[in-house]
């Protein structure tokens, strides 16, 4: 079903922002840096690095698709403190548009060539 | 005569019984302490191997590098998950391996960072220029 132009969403998402929301929300909406990294690198066997990972996180926190909140600190981490991430309402419906567009552009039968 | 040669005979017969049984509870308290000894042994190299894998530290000289460059704001989620992504490996593969980690992870992270400080920088002085234009 065609959007009109007025209904169309203003932000537009990369695949490694999809992928991050994707694995925040895997984690029951509530993951930190080594979670998400280690879900993508389960799932799509793709391996970010903490940089990329943070800096993608920074971008979708300055658009308003998630929110953080600092967590527990563990020995293990050197007494540094976690940071938690939860993709918010306009986070979801904004994944939910995009991942809906690449369903209706899918035509055909994806064949390996 | 005969009753004192039957007593003798049962005499030795308990005296037998007695020392069989004290053998056989001896034989199970040193058994008892053995195993005891061995958990011992086992949680003491347990803990051992714990303490020192957690005292293992990443490199300084990357842990500086990347504190450098990563903002304030996520400075220690950043550093925290190095050092916990640091352990993992430690435990898995040694500190060698854990360490050549660390530094592959840091040089890795370092072009998405100045990448973002960049357009950062960029899209500020940009948007300075244009209002002191208007």
């Amino acid at each position: 079903m065609m959007k009109k132009p007025s209904q169309q969403k203003l932000v537009t998402l990369g695949d490694l922002e999809k992928f991050i929301m994707m694995a925040i929300l895997n984690n029951h909406n509530d993951s930190y840096g080594v979670e998400i990294k280690r879900d993508i690198k389960e799932n799509i066997n793709k391996d970010i690095s903490v940089g990329a990972l943070y800096t993608t996180l920074d971008r979708l926190e300055a658009k308003g698709l998630i929110v953080s909140k600092l967590g527990e600190a563990t020995e293990e981490r050197g007494g540094r403190a976690k940071k938690y991430f939860q993709v918010t309402a306009l986070g979801q419906n904004t994944l939910n548009d995009s991942l809906r567009e690449i369903k209706q552009m899918t035509k055909f039968n994806l064949i390996a060539i | 005569m005969k009753l004192e040669k039957k007593l003798e005979y049962y005499l030795a017969k308990e005296i037998v019984r007695i020392n069989f049984k004290n053998e056989e509870q001896r034989r199970e308290i040193d058994n008892r302490r053995k195993s005891i000894n061995h958990q011992i042994i086992r949680l003491v190299r347990l803990a051992f191997v714990e303490e020192k894998s957690l005292l293992n530290k990443p490199p300084k000289a990357a842990e500086y590098l990347i504190y450098l460059l990563i903002p304030r704001k996520n400075r220690e989620a950043m550093l925290g998950d190095l050092q916990e992504d640091f352990h993992e490996v430690c435990e898995k593969f040694g500190l060698r391996k854990a360490k050549f980690h660390y530094w592959f992870q840091v040089l890795r992270s370092i072009p998405p960072l100045i990448g973002s400080s960049v357009i950062k920088f960029i899209v500020a002085s940009v948007t300075r220029a244009f209002k002191t234009t208007n």
